[in-house]
Order: C-alpha cells, then structure tokens, then sequence
C-alpha cells in the first residue's frame, strides 16, 4: 500500500470515528470513491462490533410487552392511513345516495310538463339504476386487477431489493478480499522481506507432498503463510501452526484442509524473537502445547530484496 | 430471516418482525446503553426510545452504509450519548449505581447463543490485546461521545497522539475482527 493509499485510510477511519459525534447515520465516504467507501464500510462495522465485547444484559420482560404494546396500538394507523382515501368514503356513499333525491326531483317537473305516463319516471330510474350497478361492477373489476398489479410490482420491487442489497453485500465481499490481497501482495513485495520455505517433516515425512512459504514483513510482525498439497485431516484431528519463540512453542492458530485447496493465513502479530514456524497435526485445537507429529517445519529464513 | 428482510416488514408495520429483531438485539443493545450510562434504569429506558425509532424510521435503513446490525448499535449509542448529556442522567446514575442494581445476563437460545457468545470471546480478547492507551481513546470516543479533542484535554496529551493511537486501534480492530465483519457485510 502506497502512502497517499495510507494516509487516505488514515483519514477515513479518523472521519469514520469523528462521524460517531455527530448522530445515529454510518459514516459515508464520498460518493463515487468505491475503495474509500469499502474501507469506510469496514470500519464502521468493526466499530459496531465494540458492544458485542459486552457482557449482555437482559431487558425485563415487561419492556418487550410495553413495546409491543405501544407498536400494536400504532400498527392500526397505516392500516387507517389507507383509509386517508377511504376516509373520503362518507362523503361519496352521500354522493351515492344523491340519484334518489334526483329522480324525486323528476315527478313534479315532469308533471308540470303534461300528464306524465307514469311509468317514464320510473323507467328511467330503474335504467340510472342499471347503469349504476354496472359503471360499479366496472369500477370494482378495475380496482381489483389495479390491486393485484400494484401487490404484483410491490413483490417485484421487494425481489429487486434484495437482489440489490445482495448484490452490494457480495461486492463488498468481494472488495474486502481485494484489499486483503493487496495487502498480502504489498507483504510479499516488501522490501527486506523474509522468505521461511516450509518442507514436510520427520523421517519418512508424513505428507512429503506437502509444502509452502512463510512471508515475514520487516517488521518482523506481519507475516502471511501459504501452503499447498496438505492433505484433509482425519476425523477430530486439527493442524495447528507454532512460532518458536523466546518464549517457547506459540499457538498461531490452528485450520483444516480441504483436497487440492491451497491455505493461506496472515496475521499482523508475531510472538517476539520468533526463529522457525511448525505445524502439527493436533487432537485438540485449544491444545497450548504441541504433542501431535510434525507436519512441516520452516526453513532458515532468506532476505529478499 | 436476516435482519435487512426483518427491518423491511417492520417498515411495512409488521410488529412481530420488531419483535425479533428485539429479542436478537436488545441484550447487546441494553449492554451498550448500561455501558454508556452507568444505570440499568435509564439503559432500558434507552432500548425502548431506539425499538420506537426502528418503528417509525426503518425506512431510513442504508444497507449500503452498514449492517442493520451496526446500525442499531449506532442509533442506541447516539440516544444514550444524548441522554448522558443532561444532568437528570448524571444525577439518577449515581443513586441507582449506590443502590447496586443486580445485573442479568441474558442467554439467547440455540446457535444464536452460540455465534454471540464467539463474538463477544473475540472482540473482548481483541480489545484486552490493544495497548491500554489505545484501548483508552476508543472507549472514550465510543463509550463517552467524546471528540479528538476532548479525548486528548481529558487524557493530557496532544491531539496528534490521540488520533495516531485511534489509527493504531482501529487497525488492528479492523484485521483482527475481519471474520466478524465480513458476517456483517
């Protein structure tokens, strides 16, 4: 990683931890600066994880029950917002029951016309009638299939969503592993940058296919280790990777393998005054100290550049 | 069900929904809010004020700007930092934290017990990792609201040294922590 890449990283976890001054929103980075939104991304999550290291503590039930309570209560309202429209309702079944009060407005200027067949009157309010019953019909056929396209497109939209929001999860997925590769690459390509062959161990080896490098960064901390034809562990049995160190034989961790995967593992601590690196094929992966066989053992190490 | 498909139907006013994600959260969240505030009484009163703001303002949720996760822990900090900045807080801690109040632990059922129990083994044996001072900034900055500046007035040193060990935490949180935050993406 370049510098301007360090101090630009710099400034956003600064800006990621001054943002939390500011109100409830996650920091964003300039729009359109994808590595710089990736990393503020990144941090933001490691500060959000800052309360998991909390001993959890559980609310009183009767909170969950006033909330609940108070959410049910309020639950109605959308259902009621709806009925914003619906509230209109009154005033159009009044409108609704205008045509009556119309056709009664019919008799008397009819009559004052000429002596009405009397059946005129009501010919025509039995035919507004039907025309009614079926402008209704219409209308509710109409709103029924406009129902059933808007729960269609709101479906829709719900599966655009989350393929959306997938969609994004998976590219900055992906954009952690990217700045994770650089960040092995930056390692490997380091200057004064140490270079641990691995080779199987013991005699006969037990994997002689079995091999790999250790990556030491100058500042003899961090380091990346990739490794190749390890063979599956048996069943309940771990590999697990020791620093000798001044302070003996420390754990590094411990991993499995899968047939014909390669392993990479990185860290950015190192125990002090570590000489070589060993993996052992362990029992236990909590075991602190190795008593399973050798797998592979580092070689003296070499100073590239 | 994840939590962004949770946090849809509470927008859509599904109650049930924001009733899981409380059960999920609350403990952790009600653990920030005692952190942060030092009363158990005002902690609860907190959570209930953030699952009110998650009712009515779910559609304000970004998921490209943080998991629902993160977002819930950042709304329920923000409350209880503003809380803590009123007097009436400072005065009801200090009875309630000389009457001892008992503690719970919560105990979620199944894998979820499980999975919360590895994340919080890691993230506490990866902030006991950091150097005291750094591990002093951030909790200062998390845990108090305070800024840069405040931090370096409180702690006696320059405001560079605050920020350069703010740096330094943040990074090894962020490469120790990388698992944890990838199941958060």
């Amino acid at each position: 990683m370049s510098n301007e890449d360090a101090s630009s990283e710099d400034l956003t976890i600064l800006a990621a931890v001054e943002s939390l001054e500011r109100g409830t929103a996650p920091f964003r980075a300039p729009r359109g600066d994808e590595a710089a939104e990736t990393l503020a991304r990144l941090y933001t999550e490691a500060l959000g994880l800052l309360p998991y290291g909390l001993e959890p503590v559980a609310p009183a039930p009767e909170i969950r029950k006033r909330l609940m309570a108070l959410v049910q209560g309020d639950e109605t309202q959308p259902a009621a917002a709806p009925t914003g429209p619906a509230a209109a309702a009154p005033p159009r079944s009044s409108q609704e029951v205008r045509p009556p009060r119309l056709a009664s407005a019919v008799p008397p200027f009819a009559a004052a016309r000429r002596p009405p067949p009397r059946r005129w009157p009501l010919a025509l309010a039995a035919t507004l009638c039907i025309g009614l019953v079926g402008l209704s019909l219409w209308l509710s056929l109409q709103l029924g299939q406009q129902r059933q396209t808007i729960a269609r497109l709101e479906k829709e939209l719900v599966d655009e969503r989350t393929r959306a929001e997938e969609s994004v999860a998976q590219a900055l997925r992906l954009q952690a592993s990217e700045l994770d590769l650089r960040e092995k690459f930056a390692l490997v390509t380091s200057p004064a940058v140490l270079v641990s062959p691995m080779r199987p161990a013991g005699s006969p080896p037990l994997q002689p296919g079995a091999g790999g490098v250790l990556f030491v960064a100058s500042d003899h901390q961090h380091w990346y280790l990739s490794l190749k034809g390890m063979e599956p562990a048996a069943a309940g049995k771990v590999y697990k990777l020791w620093f000798v160190a001044d302070a003996g034989k420390v754990s590094g961790g411990s991993f499995t393998a899968r047939p014909g995967e390669p392993i990479e593992l990185s860290s950015k601590t190192m125990p002090a005054g570590t000489r070589e690196a060993v993996i052992t094929l362990e029992d236990d992966a909590r075991t602190l100290i190795p008593a399973g066989p050798e797998i592979l053992r580092s070689s003296p190490p070499v100073e590239i550049g | 069900m994840n939590d962004a498909a949770l946090l849809r139907l509470v927008a859509d006013r599904q109650p049930a929904a924001l009733g899981v994600l409380y059960d999920r959260y609350s403990p952790t969240l009600l653990a920030l809010g005692k952190r942060i505030l030092g009363s158990l009484a005002d902690a609860e009163e907190v959570l209930q004020e953030v699952f009110l703001y998650v009712w009515n303002h779910a559609g304000r949720y970004d998921p490209a700007r943080s998991s629902v996760s993160t977002w819930l822990v950042l709304v329920a900090r923000s409350r209880a930092i503003d809380r803590l900045r009123t007097h009436k807080v400072v005065e009801r801690t200090h009875e309630t934290a000389s009457q001892g109040t008992p503690v719970t632990h919560a105990s979620p059922d199944g894998v979820e017990a499980v999975f919360v129990h590895e994340r919080r083994e890691r993230v506490q044996r990866e902030m006991e990792k950091l150097p005291p001072e750094q591990k002093q900034v951030l909790e200062m900055a998390f845990y108090q609201g305070l800024s840069q500046s405040e931090i370096a007035a409180r702690a006696d040193v320059p405001l560079g040294t605050v920020k350069t060990r703010t740096l330094l935490a943040m990074k090894k949180l962020r490469g120790a922590l990388r698992d944890e935050v990838r199941q958060l993406l």
